[in-house]
């Protein structure tokens, strides 16, 4: 089976003159698998996101790519120039953005999906019941998507996405500005979804990446870095975790410098509160 | 110019085409609190005619004055043909290019203040006798005072006025534009307006 | 169209509640100042009415009291000032070494009450339907989605932008800057203001519109509201639709 999204020294830029913003990337996502994106801020994890979903191509008319890129079995499309949804769908860095602003209530939002896609009313009906049941969002189907806690409206904003049932789902930095609760429920619903979908998630700690996902990219400066299994990550933890915490964390928080024991540690927290095996 | 139109308010577009009109909404209570002399209730239109285009500030703008007619101005709604010309004449002023320099801008702001003024004076005086509920009325009751008529009062004081709110709006908007990053001036239809498309050297 | 548990006015369906305000506004330019006035005290008495009589309207009392008082307010100083700075007409009276003229006066008087009617029919209209609806029905008689959606999405930033100015005020406050100071100091803090408004909500308006086509809007717009109102309802819309055209051929060829 062809996978889910295959990269072959894949570049970009924004423009001709500017600097290549990804970099020879070359990696394969097999379809249904859980692929993490981790890296500092800066090291293009959101760009190549919003350049798989095609949103990127569409707003920069000037953006150049080079290399190939192929999403499920459109063939090398280098650099998709229109949204891929529903074939791709992708949930934005900001929660509240993604609930337009148009609806009074939960279930209304998240119809507003199906609409643009020309369901009908009844299947409309079906799909949203379905998803408010799958995301524990029935209690909240009335409520007014902007009177909601930052959790419940991250999980409004999945929904809001999911209910297109994509083949792929991007999620950038999905954990941003939650609690705890808010991350592990985050967590549980990207645990639930892979396997039917697959599911790229960029972040900057290392902790979900090496609790739930199958596979890890880590990218630096546009570049990839690394691109396996955990196991294959955690022989190369040094060297990828001095990458992911920034000089001057080290500096100020001695610990940081040597984090991998406590971020394996939190990982098999996080494994164990889902039921995963830990390998 | 179909083409331009659909540019204007395509979707991606549309939550920028709202905010410029809640904009012209609050710019008001922002000068209230700042106890400021101006009005400055067109600076979303001018915005959105050199980011975007007059036809897409035009609908803004007529948005905010029906809206402010609805919300304890009434006249509002009958100075939309003003609206028309400010966005009209800034979707000009930019496609020039006079975006890109402040000195042209100042001039842009005088010869958009004549056929608002010469406008608004007529609608004032015809439709509500020079009130419009506003600070302005005083110096329309002060020119009929002195014996001039009723259009030529209204004429004097939107001629003593309305320059004035002009340049400051353009200068306002032209130092907005000016401050975009690059990498949010690109989405723009009118970002040509603003400045030589120049390399996008922001990576996000 | 007849609902016993509403009130008259927010029984009415917005189509005919449009055309009498239409109707009202059109009135208030071709009728004398006498007829305005009678329109006006007619409004009020409704408006009262309502208020004291529904329970559902209770929000809007304090707002109606204070916007019946400003209107009265208002009025009288239109028309005391045009009757003592515009001398056309017969000198009526003298107060205090203050002169009032009879053309000032009944120019202050035809202005003033005009305003005041259009001002309290579309504050009663506004008062007597949500602003959703209103756009509902926007859209059902054919206004493109996409102007739709920007009603829409003008509610969201109306309720937005004036909390992010009193944050940016009170955060500009806090570093020192003259906000309250001298009139530059002041129009300093104008751009001081406006400026992290603009930019920050130019951004988030950007991802917004990322966000919608995140989400395959294409520029169709369905509210999945279905709207019918009855015949008579529409057809009585229709005629005080066409006496307001009436009005304004006789007021023209006149």
């Amino acid at each position: 089976m062809t996978p889910a999204i295959a990269l072959e020294k894949f570049s970009l830029r924004y423009s001709a003159m500017s600097h290549w913003a990804l970099s020879d990337l070359t990696f394969q996502i097999p379809r249904g698998s859980c692929c993490a994106i981790l890296g500092q801020t800066g090291a293009g994890k959101s760009t190549l996101l919003h350049t798989l979903s095609g949103l990127l191509g569409k707003h920069h008319r000037s953006a150049e790519s080079s290399g190939s890129l192929q999403v499920m079995d459109s063939g090398d499309i280098s650099l998709p120039r229109e949204s891929l949804f529903p074939r791709v769908g992708m949930v934005l860095q900001d929660p509240y953005v993604m609930v337009s602003g148009l609806y009074e209530t939960v279930d209304e939002e998240i119809s507003f999906t199906l609409q643009n896609l020309n369901y009908s009313r009844d299947q409309i009906s079906h799909r949203v019941q379905q998803t408010l049941a799958t995301l524990n969002l029935e209690t909240f189907a009335s409520r007014h998507p902007t009177h909601l806690s930052g959790g419940e409206v991250q999980r409004v904003a999945l929904a809001c996405i999911l209910v297109a049932q994509p083949d792929i789902l991007l999620l950038d930095e999905p954990r941003n500005s939650l609690d705890s609760a808010g991350q592990e429920t985050v967590a549980r619903i990207i645990k639930d979804f892979r396997g039917k979908t697959t599911v790229l998630f960029t972040d900057y700690q290392i902790d979900l990446a090496l609790a739930i996902a199958d596979h890890i990219l880590v990218l630096d400066g546009g570049r990839c870095i690394f691109n396996g299994n955990k196991s294959a990550f955690l022989k190369h933890n040094e060297e990828f975790t001095s990458i992911l915490i920034p000089d001057e964390w080290k500096d100020v928080i001695p610990a940081l410098a040597a984090p991998t024991s406590k971020a394996v540690r939190n990982s098999q927290r996080i494994a164990k509160l889902f039921g995963l095996d830990y390998a | 110019m179909r083409r331009k139109i659909a540019e204007e308010f395509a979707g991606p577009m549309l939550p920028f085409i709202a905010f410029c009109v809640a904009l012209n909404l609050t710019v008001g209570q922002i000068t209230a609190l700042l106890k400021l002399p101006v009005y400055l209730d067109s600076i979303g239109t001018v915005l959105l005619a050199v980011l975007s285009g007059p036809i897409s500030a035009i609908v803004a703008g007529s948005f905010a004055n029906l809206i402010a007619s609805a919300f304890g101005n009434p006249p509002m709604m009958f100075f939309i043909p003003v609206v028309v010309v400010i966005g009209g004449v800034s979707g000009v002023i930019a496609k020039l290019g006079w975006f890109r320099r402040w000195y042209l801008i100042v001039l842009g702001g005088i010869l958009l203040g004549i056929p608002t003024a010469a406008l608004s004076s007529v609608i004032s005086a015809y439709v509500f006798g020079g009130v419009t509920m506003g600070a302005a009325d005083f110096i329309v009751l002060f020119f009929r005072s002195q014996g001039f008529t009723l259009h030529q009062s209204t004429l004097f004081q939107a001629f003593i006025m309305d320059p004035v709110d002009k340049i400051i709006t353009y200068l306002v908007v032209f130092a907005v534009v000016r401050n975009l990053p690059q990498r949010l001036l690109h989405r723009f239809p009118g970002a040509g307006n603003v400045r030589h498309q120049q390399p996008d050297i922001h990576a996000s | 169209m007849f609902d016993i548990n509403n009130p008259t006015f927010m029984r009415l369906d917005i189509p005919l509640k449009l055309s009498l305000v239409l109707l009202l506004i059109v009135s208030a330019f071709v009728g004398s100042w006498q007829t305005n006035l009678l329109t006006m005290l007619a409004l009020s008495s409704v408006g009262f009415i309502l208020l004291l009589t529904q329970a559902s309207l209770v929000q809007h009392k304090k707002l109606f009291l204070r916007f019946t008082l400003l209107t009265i307010l208002f009025s009288a100083f239109i028309i005391i000032l045009n009757g003592i700075f515009l001398r056309e007409g017969d000198q009526l009276a003298s107060v205090l070494s203050v002169s009032f003229y009879q053309g000032g006066l009944e120019f202050g008087l035809t202005t003033a009450f005009r305003l005041a009617v259009i001002s309290t029919s579309l504050f009663l209209f506004f008062t007597t339907t949500p602003i959703r609806e209103l756009i509902y029905f926007f859209q059902h008689v054919g206004v493109p989605a996409p102007l739709v959606v920007i009603l829409f999405l003008t509610l969201h930033f109306t309720i937005q932008l004036p909390l992010r100015v009193n944050q940016i005020f009170t955060a500009q406050e806090a570093r020192g800057a003259s906000v309250r100071g001298g009139v530059f100091g002041r129009a300093k803090a104008l751009f001081v203001i406006l400026f992290p408004l603009i930019l920050s909500s130019i951004s988030e308006t950007l991802e917004r519109g990322a966000a919608l086509e995140a989400r395959g809007f294409r520029g169709n717009f369905s509210s999945g509201q279905e709207i019918r109102y009855p015949i008579y309802s529409v057809a009585l819309a229709w005629t005080f639709v066409a006496v307001a055209f009436v009005l304004i051929i006789l007021t023209i060829l006149r």
